[in-house]
C-alpha cells in the first residue's frame, strides 16, 4: 500500500515538471519561435540554394552545367553564330527534376553566370509552368551555319 | 483487414500509418490485443539508388546519397567521400576534416532530435516533438548558412567539403552549444524521467547483446544493449582519435538493459557527447583548405573499397568496386536500418499492439535508407 502510494506520488512529480517546462513557455511570450508565414517571410542565407537563374547573356554555352547534372535537369541547346561563338538558344531548367544540388553551380567557369537566387517561392499550375526558359532562341540573321556545325550538346 | 483464420485476425499497419515513421507495412496478426506474429513488407521508397550509382559518375552520386537517411544526410554524403577517397588513395586536409566532424556531429545531434520527438509522439505526448524541432531548426539554419540547403546537403564531397566555413559560423555554432544542454535537461523534465513514458517503455522489447550481433544491431540500438561499440571509437576515422568523448551505453537505469528506454536514453546522451565534440572541434579549426585537390575527372583505380562510419542510426557502410572508368562498376550500401528492422518480427512476437508502436519508435528506423 506505502508503495502504491509512493509511485503515486513520484509519478505526479515527474508529471509536474513536465508540467512545469510547458507552462513556463506558454506564459512567456518571448520564448514565441513561431513566425506567421505568408506575414512574416523568412529572409534565406546568402548561400541558401534556392532557384536556379542564367544570366544568358555571358553564358558561353560550354554545356559543363549539363553534363554534370545527375538527373538531366538541364536541357542546354548551342549553335555557332557568325563569329564561330557558341550561343545558348535553348536553355531550360526544368525546376521540377533539379534536386538543388548545385553541382552545376560550381561547375560553371564564368563568374556569376550560374547561380542560385533566394528564391523559394515558385510553384506552379502546371508542369510546364515549372520549366524556366533562359535560351536566346535562333539568331536572327538569316544565314545559318552549316548543319554539321549545329551541335546537340545534350547528352 | 483480413480474418486469417478463427482465432487471429490480419491487421496491415501501413503503409500510411504515422507511427510506421515513413511508407512501412507491418503485417501483423493479432489475437486480441496480443500479437502473435509482425512481419515487415518494405519497398514502398525504392528508387534503385545501387542501380542509379552504376549511371552516373562518381561526383554525381553524392547528391543521391543525401537521399538515404535524410535524416543524417551529412553522415551519409560522409561515408560516401570517404569511400571514394579510399579508392582514389588521397589524403585530405586537416580543416577539411574537422569540418567534416562539426557537421557530422551536429546532423547527429538533429538526427537524434527527430528520433527523441518522433517516439514521444507516438507515445502520445505531442509537446516534446515541438521541443525537438525547435532546437532542429537551430541546427538547421547553421546548414544553410554553410551549404545553403537544409535537409539535402550534398556538402561533404569527395576530397573535403564543398565550401569553406561562412563567417558566423563559429560564433552561431557556439551559442547554440551553450543553451543546448539547458535544453536537454528540458527534455529529460518533459519526457525521460516522467513516469508514464517509461511505463511505456521499460522492460520493453528487450534485445539481449546475443540477438543484437545475430542481427546485425548497430549504432545506438547496440550500445542500450550495454555493448560498447562505437567505430568512431572502434575504428576511428577522421580526428575522432584525437577528441575526448565517452560512448554512453545501456545501464538498465529503469528496467532491463537493452530495453525502449535504454535506446531512447541513449539518444539523449549521444546529444551530449555530440555537442561536446563539436565544442571542441570549434576549437581545433586552424586555417588550412577545405579540399584537397581533386582532380575534375575522377577515374579511381581498379579495385574495391568497402567503408563504414557511425551514422545516427548505426553502421553505414559503401562497398565500391571501380573498374577504372567514371563511373562505379557497382556499389553495395549497407544501411544501419535495414538491419535494425530485421529484428522487429522477433521483438514482435507476444507484445500488446501498443508496444509495437514502442518498438518501431525506439529502434529510430528510416525507411528511405531501408528501400534506398
Ligand atoms: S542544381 Fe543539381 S539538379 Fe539542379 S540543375 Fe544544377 S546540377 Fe542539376
Ligand atoms: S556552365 Fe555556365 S557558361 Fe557553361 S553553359 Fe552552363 S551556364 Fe553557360
Amino acid at each position: 500500500m506505502a508503495g502504491y502510494f509512493k509511485r503515486m506520488f513520484s509519478s505526479i512529480k515527474s508529471i509536474m515538471a513536465g508540467m512545469r517546462v510547458t507552462i513556463g513557455y506558454g506564459v512567456n511570450p518571448k520564448t514565441e519561435v513561431t513566425q506567421q508565414y505568408p506575414e512574416v517571410r523568412r529572409e534565406p542565407f546568402d548561400r541558401f540554394r534556392g532557384k536556379l537563374f542564367v544570366d544568358i547573356n555571358i553564358c558561353t554555352g560550354c554545356t559543363a552545367c549539363a553534363r554534370i547534372c545527375p538527373v538531366d535537369a538541364i536541357v542546354l541547346k548551342t549553335v555557332r553564330d557568325e563569329n564561330k561563338k557558341l550561343r545558348p538558344v535553348v536553355f531550360d531548367i526544368d525546376n521540377a527534376k533539379c534536386i538543388y544540388c548545385g553541382l552545376c553551380v560550381e561547375a560553371c567557369p564564368v563568374d556569376n553566370c550560374l547561380y542560385f537566387e533566394k528564391k523559394y517561392e515558385f510553384s506552379s499550375y502546371s508542369r510546364e509552368g515549372l520549366v524556366s526558359h533562359f535560351g536566346l532562341g535562333e539568331p536572327k540573321s538569316a544565314e545559318k551555319g552549316p548543319e554539321d556545325d549545329r551541335k546537340e550538346a545534350v547528352k | 483487414m483480413a480474418v486469417a483464420d478463427e482465432k487471429f485476425m490480419q491487421v496491415s499497419m501501413g503503409p500510411q500509418h504515422p507511427s510506421t515513421h515513413g511508407v512501412l507495412r507491418l503485417l501483423v496478426r493479432t489475437d486480441g490485443e496480443v500479437l502473435s506474429s509482425v512481419k515487415p513488407y518494405i519497398g514502398y521508397l525504392h528508387r534503385g539508388l545501387e542501380k542509379i550509382a552504376e549511371r552516373v559518375t562518381y561526383p554525381q552520386f553524392t547528391p543521391f546519397t543525401d537521399r538515404l537517411d535524410y535524416l543524417a544526410s551529412m553522415n551519409c554524403n560522409l561515408a560516401y567521400a570517404m569511400t571514394v577517397e579510399r579508392l582514389l588513395g588521397i589524403e585530405i586536409p586537416r580543416r577539411a576534416q574537422v569540418i567534416r566532424v562539426i557537421m557530422a556531429e551536429l546532423n547527429r545531434i538533429s538526427s537524434h532530435l527527430i528520433a527523441f520527438g518522433s517516439l514521444s509522439s507516438d507515445m502520445g505526448a505531442f509537446t516534446p516533438f515541438l521541443f525537438g524541432i525547435r532546437e532542429r531548426e537551430a541546427i538547421n539554419d547553421l546548414f544553410e548558412m554553410v551549404c545553403g540547403a537544409r535537409l539535402t546537403f550534398n556538402y561533404i564531397r569527395i576530397g573535403g567539403v564543398s565550401q569553406d566555413l561562412p563567417e558566423g559560423f563559429t560564433d552561431r555554432t557556439k551559442e547554440f552549444l551553450d543553451y543546448f544542454p539547458a535544453k536537454i535537461r528540458e527534455y529529460n523534465d518533459l519526457l525521460s524521467y516522467n513516469s508514464i513514458f517509461i511505463k511505456r517503455l521499460a522492460d520493453i522489447a528487450v534485445i539481449r547483446p546475443e540477438d543484437a550481433f545475430d542481427y546485425g544491431i548497430t549504432g545506438p540500438n547496440l550500445r542500450a544493449s550495454g555493448i560498447r561499440w562505437d567505430l568512431r571509437r572502434a575504428e576511428p576515422y577522421l580526428v575522432y582519435n584525437e577528441l575526448d568523448f565517452d560512448v554512453p551505453v545501456g545501464r538498465g537505469e529503469m528496467g532491463t538493459t537493452g530495453d525502449a528506454w535504454d535506446r531512447y536514453m541513449m539518444r539523449i546522451y549521444e546529444m551530449e557527447q555530440s555537442a561536446k565534440i563539436v565544442g571542441q572541434c570549434l576549437g581545433m579549426l586552424a586555417p588550412g583548405d577545405h579540399t584537397a585537390k581533386v582532380p575534375r575527372v575522377l577515374k579511381p583505380p581498379v579495385g574495391e573499397a568497402y567503408v563504414r562510419a557511425e551514422n545516427p542510426r548505426g553502421e553505414l557502410g559503401f562497398y565500391l568496386i571501380s573498374d577504372g572508368s567514371t563511373k562505379p562498376y557497382r556499389l553495395k550500401i549497407r544501411t544501419p536500418s535495414f538491419a535494425n528492422l530485421s529484428i522487429v518480427p522477433k521483438l514482435g512476437k507476444g507484445v500488446m499492439i501498443a508496444d509495437l508502436i514502442a518498438i518501431i519508435g525506439s529502434l529510430d528506423i528510416i525507411l528511405p535508407e531501408i528501400d534506398r
